[in-house]
């Protein structure tokens, strides 16, 4: 309007401009109860929208909640399992051992680790050292069971076998030799126990064989350390087997605590595992709530009444197709009852990608998605279109619908009837889509077990097919695929946020969840079909996934 | 009813209220310039019933969107640019459906000195609303709110010959129309006599 002043006007124009800059015209009283009637239900749908956003989001964290703490109650219900599992494996051995006569081989027992273990000389036998034992050399249990089992704070010090394991054993010097054996062995893992072993109390010994018949009767597959395990049958093979050169040798110390099956054997490996790893894959498997946001035009029909008309003898055609007061009212309550009733329904995403680890923390994702989305409404009207054909001026009858899908087009029609249905029926509108996002994650860890994760990403999205299923026989589904001409959007371009927790089940293999934001930069309808102001669509879900590290 | 003139402070409060969501002061901001923007609808739209609707939703774009009202305009200009957007997307939609009567033949006349005060308010928007719908945009735009026709073309999304030419059909079609009612005018006095 800045260049008005600019302009040359004619008589005509300026006559006009001074005729109408000051002119008022009453409109009609209802017109303001109207505003007031759009701006309530404008309120309301606020209050509604902001209402629905926060009761998603506490079912959303109620979901999460629940699987936490499902997940948490299974993994300590694991390890009190494996606790289990353990002791009564224990009490297993401990029953075997009363019933051999020879006991558990070296395997089994625990000898202190690096440093010589000093086992208490009991008080009425004068300690001194009686007896090395170099590793190889194994050390038999000949107690019987009830001691064993008193013994258990030994066996759970560790299975551990030292690399430099010398144990030097002060025994009573009053024994001889032969029974020096045989208590050494007892007092070997009785370590400050049982004093009427080291009082010599020989009948309760009576009921096993002498230690050094003992150790002659053991077979070799229990002596020999290779036996205990591969890694150790492999050095065997190789060579001497030589254990103060292990407990040196730096580089050999994993292999032989990874052989040992020693706890922080399984720290180094996962580290290892973990740095290396670059490439992953990862399968998600998302629900959510969809809202389409899609708005009824508030005009889109015109009825046939009389405008002023200067002339009365120049008959005027009235603009659009005639519909009956009626039919108006049951159109506006049909947009209203649209705007109220229509809802988020749900919906389902699953995607495919592939992680590349740029980062210590991040990680660059892509691949390929796929999601249906839903949203739902109830109605109570039926949208029916009439045309004239040209020629013959027939009067037939387009496919009745309801207002959502008049809504999206320009009527071209010569004139429309609203019924009211008895009974209000179900609409459902399904988009599926397939995405390709790209995005990156940062995560990091909780503990060994757990990590957490967080995750942005924008997605190309093209929609594959649109459906919009009416459940009232009268009006028949509509569906547009990817190639016909639709109202909808064929490219919709989007913006994931998600965050959530991860649980590490191997090393290869993790599972995660955590909720999950999807916004849609666009609206579902095209510009041009956009008769109405239209909102964009999003998405709030709950994301599950496994993931797979591809180079270990 | 009184009408209330509001002053500069009087209008920020108004404004201010507005965007509290004030139902009352969204009722007397509404009074304030209802009437003016009648009109301006009225040029716009083909009947007072659907002037009646573009003033609704006019209106309830203006306290939808009052909040980002810059003060850098008179209010009432803010309102009218509201106003008359929301006839022109109005009629954009609904233009598809009338029929064109852009191909009709008009003959020109020369331009003559016009006295519209003895026209009444009612007969000078007759005779706009009787212009096509397409006429009737470029004509009010033009003529009566003073854009140019590049800035009409812009609107529109026409080229600004399609403005100028359609600016001169709709201009020729209300020259005639006054002529006629001239004519019918002097027809009735000497048929009285």
């Amino acid at each position: 309007m800045s260049s008005a002043n600019n302009k040359e006007y004619g008589e005509l124009e300026q006559s006009m401009w001074r005729r109408f800059q000051d002119a008022e015209a009453m409109p009609d009283p209802d017109v303001w109860s109207r505003i007031e009637h759009t701006l309530v239900i404008q309120e309301n749908a606020k209050y509604k929208k902001r209402l629905l956003f926060y009761r998603q989001l506490a079912a959303a964290c109620f979901v999460l909640f629940i699987l936490a703490g499902s997940a948490l109650l299974m993994h300590f219900k694991q390890d009190q399992e494996h606790a289990t599992l353990a002791t009564a494996q224990r009490e297993q051995t401990t029953i075997n051992e009363a019933d051999l006569p020879v006991t558990m081989p070296a395997q089994e027992q625990t000898i202190a680790a690096a440093t010589p273990a000093k086992v208490p000389a009991q008080p009425e036998v004068t300690p001194s050292a009686v007896e090395t034992i170099v590793s190889d050399e194994l050390i038999y249990n000949a107690h019987p069971a009830d001691e064993v089992k008193s013994q258990e704070p030994t066996y759970s010090l560790g299975n551990t076998i030292a690399a430099n394991s010398t144990a030097t054993i002060d025994a009573p010097q009053t024994t001889d030799m032969g029974t020096i054996a045989g208590s050494t062995k007892s007092s070997s893992t009785v370590i400050g126990g049982y004093p009427e072993t080291a009082k010599g109390t020989i009948a309760r010994q009576e009921n096993y064989m002498p230690a050094s018949q003992a150790i002659a009767a053991v077979p070799d597959s229990y002596t020999s350390p290779s036996a205990i395990n591969p890694l150790l049958r492999r050095n065997a093979t190789l060579g001497t087997y030589d254990t103060d050169k292990l407990a040196t040798d730096n580089v050999n110390k994993p292999e032989v605590a990874l052989a040992l099956n020693t706890p922080g054997a399984d720290n180094k490996q996962e580290k290892t595992a973990g740095s290396n790893s670059r490439w992953n894959l990862g399968m998600a498997y998302g629900s959510s709530y969809f809202d389409q946001n899609i708005a009824i035009p508030g005009y889109t029909i015109t009825p046939p009444r009389i405008m002023i008309v200067p002339d009365p003898t120049v008959a005027r055609q009235p603009p659009g197709p005639s519909i009956s007061a009626e039919s108006e009212e049951n159109m506006r309550d049909a947009r209203i009852e649209f705007e109220e009733n229509t809802q988020a329904a749900m919906s389902f995403n699953v995607d495919v990608r592939t992680g590349f680890r740029i980062g210590k923390r991040l990680k660059l994702l892509s691949g390929l998605g796929y999601s249906q989305n839903s949203s739902k409404t109830k109605t109570n009207y039926i949208v029916e279109q009439f045309i004239f054909k040209p020629r013959t001026n027939e009067r037939s009858k387009l496919q009745p619908t309801t207002v959502f899908l008049p809504s999206l087009h320009t009527f071209t029609t010569d004139s429309i009837s609203v019924t009211k249905t008895k009974e209000p029926f179900d609409v459902d509108y399904s988009y599926q889509m397939l995405s390709i996002p790209v995005g990156l994650q940062v995560e990091g860890n909780l503990s060994q077990k757990w990590y957490w994760y967080a995750m942005g990403s924008t997605a190309v999205n093209f929609l594959m097919q649109t459906a919009i299923k009416a459940a009232n026989p009268e009006i028949s589904d509509v569906t547009y695929r990817f190639t016909d001409d639709s109202p909808f959007r064929r490219v919709h371009f989007s913006g994931n946020v998600g965050l959530g927790l991860g649980a590490r089940i191997s090393d290869a293999v993790s599972i995660s969840f955590g909720p999950v934001f999807r916004t849609f930069f666009n609206s579902m309808l095209t510009d041009d079909n956009a008769v109405a102001t239209q909102g964009r669509p999003y998405t709030i879900g709950l994301n599950m996934g496994i993931n797979y590290k591809l180079d270990q | 009813m009184k009408i209330f003139k509001a002053s500069k402070s009087e209008e920020e409060k108004l404004i201010e209220g507005c965007i509290a969501g004030k139902r009352d002061m969204q009722r007397l901001l509404y009074d304030l310039y209802a009437k003016k923007m009648m009109v301006v609808c009225l040029r716009y739209a083909s009947t007072s019933f659907e002037a009646e609707d573009i003033v609704q939703e006019g209106f309830v774009k203006v306290f939808s969107n009052i909040q980002n009202f810059k003060r850098d305009c008179p209010l009432e200009f803010w309102i009218r640019k509201i106003i008359v957007n929301t006839a022109l997307k109005h009629l954009r939609q609904k233009s598809l459906l009338t029929v064109s009567h852009e191909t009709e033949e008009v003959e020109n006349l020369s331009s003559g000195n016009y006295n519209l005060n003895d026209y009444s308010m009612d007969e000078l928007l007759g005779m706009i609303q009787s212009l096509a719908p397409r006429y009737r945009m470029v004509f009010n735009l033009y003529a009566i709110e003073g854009y140019n026709h590049k800035e009409i073309a812009e609107m529109l999304g026409i080229t600004e010959g399609t403005s100028k030419s359609q600016y001169s059909r709709a201009r020729a079609i209300l020259q005639n129309m006054l002529v006629n009612q001239d004519k019918q005018y002097q027809e009735n006095v000497i048929s009285k006599q």
